[in-house]
């Protein structure tokens, strides 16, 4: 049995690579960076209520490509991709009901 | 420099006795325990998304109920070193995610380098969040009976920072948790390569980064970025 073989289910998956892949990751990071970027400068620019949404929608984005291709979330079995919606099913309770009793008290 | 490690270090080793002796070390860990430890790791993180969770939500409810108070408030943070720190913090996921990419492929040195630039990166974070957090106590922007915040909004922006400290506080511990155990694995690694530390763990270990990661990127919008137009 070789020693890629041996790896383990997500590995398996993978083509065996004899070397890094810093392209990739270097890729990764610009999108990062420019992201990041893109989220501050937008700040400073004044967009009402559009500011809040945008840099909401901009950290998604990074927890995306940080989820996909760091975590390797898509990649991995099915209980992995399970655990990790349940997590975010359960956020999405706390959040809407929550906040469903916030408005209901009108304060 | 980062293609100078893959082509001029990390190929020609492939065959030599020092990566060979990793070798033992990668098949220790059997597919079907990697498979446990890895779905155990993100149970670990579905229940460390609702912590955060909760106090996200925090968040939310108060800024809602004081959203002038969040903008005033939020100005008084250092959007430079919060912006910094970002950067700092997403360059540090690159490099564990490298990290994690060279233990899967047996190359236990470039791995341990790779997590000690993680962790150096790691602590260069917390030295600017310690830093940050000097000059907040200095201004009296900590909660408490020093407090100090100008005109009509003091109260919401009190609870801001009440916010602001509680979550990048458990923020700041969760990283250096990480620190401890990205060093801990680095120095298993640089001393018995792969047979004394797992590439199964570091792929944890990795996940972990990575979440603490993802917890800062919601962070900085919600608490740097309220109101700066």
């Amino acid at each position: 049995m070789s020693a890629t073989a041996s790896l383990g289910a997500r590995s398996a998956k993978v083509k065996p690579m004899r070397s890094l892949p810093l392209r990739s990751h270097l890729m990764v990071w610009l999108a990062l960076m420019a992201l990041l970027a893109l989220t501050a400068g937008s700040s400073f620019v004044p967009l009402g209520t559009f500011n809040v949404v945008v840099n909401f929608t901009i950290a998604a984005i990074k927890a995306a490509l940080v989820l996909v291709f760091f975590m390797h979330v898509a990649r991995g079995e099915a209980a992995v991709r399970i655990a990790a919606a349940a997590g975010l099913l359960w956020l999405g309770f706390l959040f809407a009901l929550s906040f469903v009793d916030i408005l209901a008290r009108g304060h | 420099m980062t293609t100078a490690i893959a082509s001029a270090e990390a190929r020609p080793r492939a065959e030599t006795p020092a990566a060979a002796a990793d070798k033992p070390g990668l098949a220790a860990t059997p597919p079907l325990r990697r498979r446990e430890m890895a779905f155990g790791m993100w149970v670990f993180l579905t229940t460390e998304t609702l912590f955060f969770g909760v106090l996200f939500f925090a968040y939310a409810a108060m800024r809602f109920a004081h959203p002038a108070a969040f903008a005033a408030a939020s100005r008084h943070t250092d959007v430079a070193m919060g912006t910094l720190n970002t950067a700092v913090l997403l360059t540090s996921s690159v490099t564990m995610a490298l990290a994690v990419e060279a233990a899967e492929i047996g190359r236990a040195r470039i791995a341990a380098r790779l997590m000690t630039a993680t962790l150096a990166l790691g602590i260069v974070f917390l030295a600017i969040k310690g830093y940050a957090y000097h000059r907040e106590y200095t201004e009296h922007l900590f909660p408490g009976a020093a407090f100090h915040f100008a005109g009509p909004l003091a109260g919401g922006a009190e609870t801001f920072f009440w916010i602001y400290f509680v979550t990048t506080g458990f923020h700041a511990l969760h990283l250096a948790i990480g620190v401890g155990v990205v060093g801990f694995m680095a120095w298993r690694l640089a001393r018995g390569g792969l047979a004394a530390q797992s590439a199964a763990s570091i792929v944890n270990a990795g996940l972990y980064w990575h979440f603490v990661d993802i917890v800062w990127i919601f962070l900085y919008p919600a608490l740097y970025l309220v109101s700066r137009s």
